[in-house]
């Protein structure tokens, strides 16, 4: 299978998921955190991710309940989504950390606060 | 809640396909109003774009959607940029021959009004296939194939049957609507590839009508105040040459460039680039064909085969039994390859 790079909305959703099984609404949520309130997941696209990531065998349904009249389903990174998940974090780390290389010999480094 | 607001979603999700709804439609309805919260009235504009857009992917997906592989979406990919190409060198082809008979004669035998519409489409269409944005090539790709449509049955409207323009652009379209959602075809071929092909669509639509309008002898018919009249030929030792070796040198250092740009792919994305192009380049045959302009070498062929309504399923029938054909064969050369490359451990079924 080709290793196609996950796109953010892809990415941040098994982050998500990474800490445990979740809910649709929960993962919009705890997208919205992870990304410091950058990104901020609508349904659609939300669920067009899901069902992606669940048709390449990344996530799973883990169960299903009825709250308030209404379907939730809770999803889970399975075996192979966790393990993309870390070869993606360390693709972007290595990317991230190539870049502080150069910007720190350029001297244009500068972390957290820097700035202020 | 506002019962309202519901239906207003309702409404939005009934764009998606039936099958996704039944999936996930009451999950999505439970997180739109969960996130609405109770003042909520109406879906917010950027909420509406988002679900109308994905349903729209989806939609244009059709039944193709997550059975479609990575690799397959990149071959259509790929493909898609080649075809693409193809489309925007037609137009371009007839613009770049007239500023080559201006730069001549000093006056432009014809007018290029309108391949406009057409040119301006397929560069559209060409930009957002390099910059990945599917949605906008493949809704490119429907507005060419309406603008061929129209040009053909305004120019003959007995003749109902798919000219070069129109198959051409619903096969670039089809090839974009499989590769909808997958990496952009400079993503999975590189730079170099990339330029390659860029380079054939040049000089197959700009470099070779130019350098074709300094080659070619003319036999000027009329020189008047509406215009110039003028029947080009390629001159073979005093008379006219009954073959177009130019043409043909045109056509074989494209498809040396094409396949250059194609060389560095790997091999199981080959195999699947030559399995969506063989459906393809039979569509073409056929239609070369059944419109009795297969000239090749200056002769043209007519098949007795090809006559009447026969052509119509084949040009459905055969290619599908073409792509079928080879999908199996690209599926069973790939069983065939995992099963050398990993046998099973002795002592073990």
């Amino acid at each position: 299978m080709s290793e196609v790079t996950l796109r953010e909305p892809a990415f941040l959703i098994l982050t998500a998921l990474a800490r445990g099984p979740q809910h649709g609404y929960a993962v919009i949520e705890d997208v919205r955190q992870i990304s410091a309130g950058e990104v901020r997941l609508h349904a659609g696209t939300l669920y067009a991710v899901l069902d992606r990531l669940r048709g390449d065998g990344l996530i799973e349904v883990e169960r299903e309940e009825v709250v308030n009249s209404r379907l939730r389903r809770y999803y889970r990174l399975s075996a192979a989504g966790r393990q993309r998940l870390a070869v993606e974090s360390a693709r972007l780390r290595r990317h991230a950390d190539a870049a502080s290389q150069r910007l720190g010999r350029a001297g244009l480094a500068f972390g957290y606060g820097a700035d202020q | 809640m506002s019962a309202g607001l519901e239906r207003h979603y309702q409404r939005l999700i009934a764009w998606y396909p039936a099958a996704y709804r039944r999936e996930y439609g009451e999950e999505m309805l439970g997180v739109l109003m969960h996130n609405a919260g109770d003042r909520k009235r109406r879906p917010g504009l950027a909420e509406v774009a988002d679900l109308i857009r994905t349903a729209l992917v989806l939609r244009l997906r059709g039944g193709s959607g997550r059975l479609v592989s990575p690799l397959w979406r990149d071959a259509a990919s790929v493909l898609g940029l080649v075809a693409v190409l193809l489309d925007l060198a037609r137009p371009v082809r007839p613009l770049a021959s007239l500023l080559g008979w201006y730069l001549r004669l000093g006056v432009a035998p014809w007018s290029f009004a309108s391949d406009w519409p057409r040119l301006a489409v397929w560069l559209a269409v060409a930009v957002a296939v390099l910059g990945g944005w599917w949605l906008a090539a493949v809704l490119g790709g429907a507005l060419a194939v309406l603008i061929e449509a129209v040009s053909l049955v305004r120019a003959d409207p007995a003749a109902a049957a798919p000219g070069w323009s129109l198959l051409l652009a619903l096969a670039t379209t089809a090839l974009l609507g499989l590769g909808l959602g997958g990496r952009p075809a400079r993503a999975v071929l590189g730079r170099r590839s990339v330029l390659l092909l860029g380079t054939a669509a040049v000089a197959t639509g700009v470099l070779a009508p130019l350098v074709q309008t300094r080659l070619w002898q003319i036999v000027l018919l009329y020189d008047g105040p509406t215009g110039v009249g003028l029947a080009p030929y390629m001159d073979a030792g005093g008379g006219i040459a009954t073959i177009d070796w130019y043409g043909i040198a045109t056509f074989a250092a494209t498809a040396l460039l094409v396949l250059a740009a194609l060389t560095g792919t790997a091999a199981p994305l080959r195999r699947r680039i030559v399995a969506l192009a063989l459906p393809f380049l039979v569509l073409l045959g056929l239609a070369c064909l059944r419109l009795g302009t297969l000239t090749f070498g200056g002769l043209t062929f007519a098949p007795p085969l090809l006559v009447g309504s026969a052509w119509v399923p084949l040009l459905v029938l055969l290619p599908a039994l073409v792509f079928t054909l080879a999908v199996l064969l690209v599926r069973r050369r790939e069983r065939h390859l995992t099963a050398r490359v990993a046998p099973a451990p002795p002592g073990l079924p």
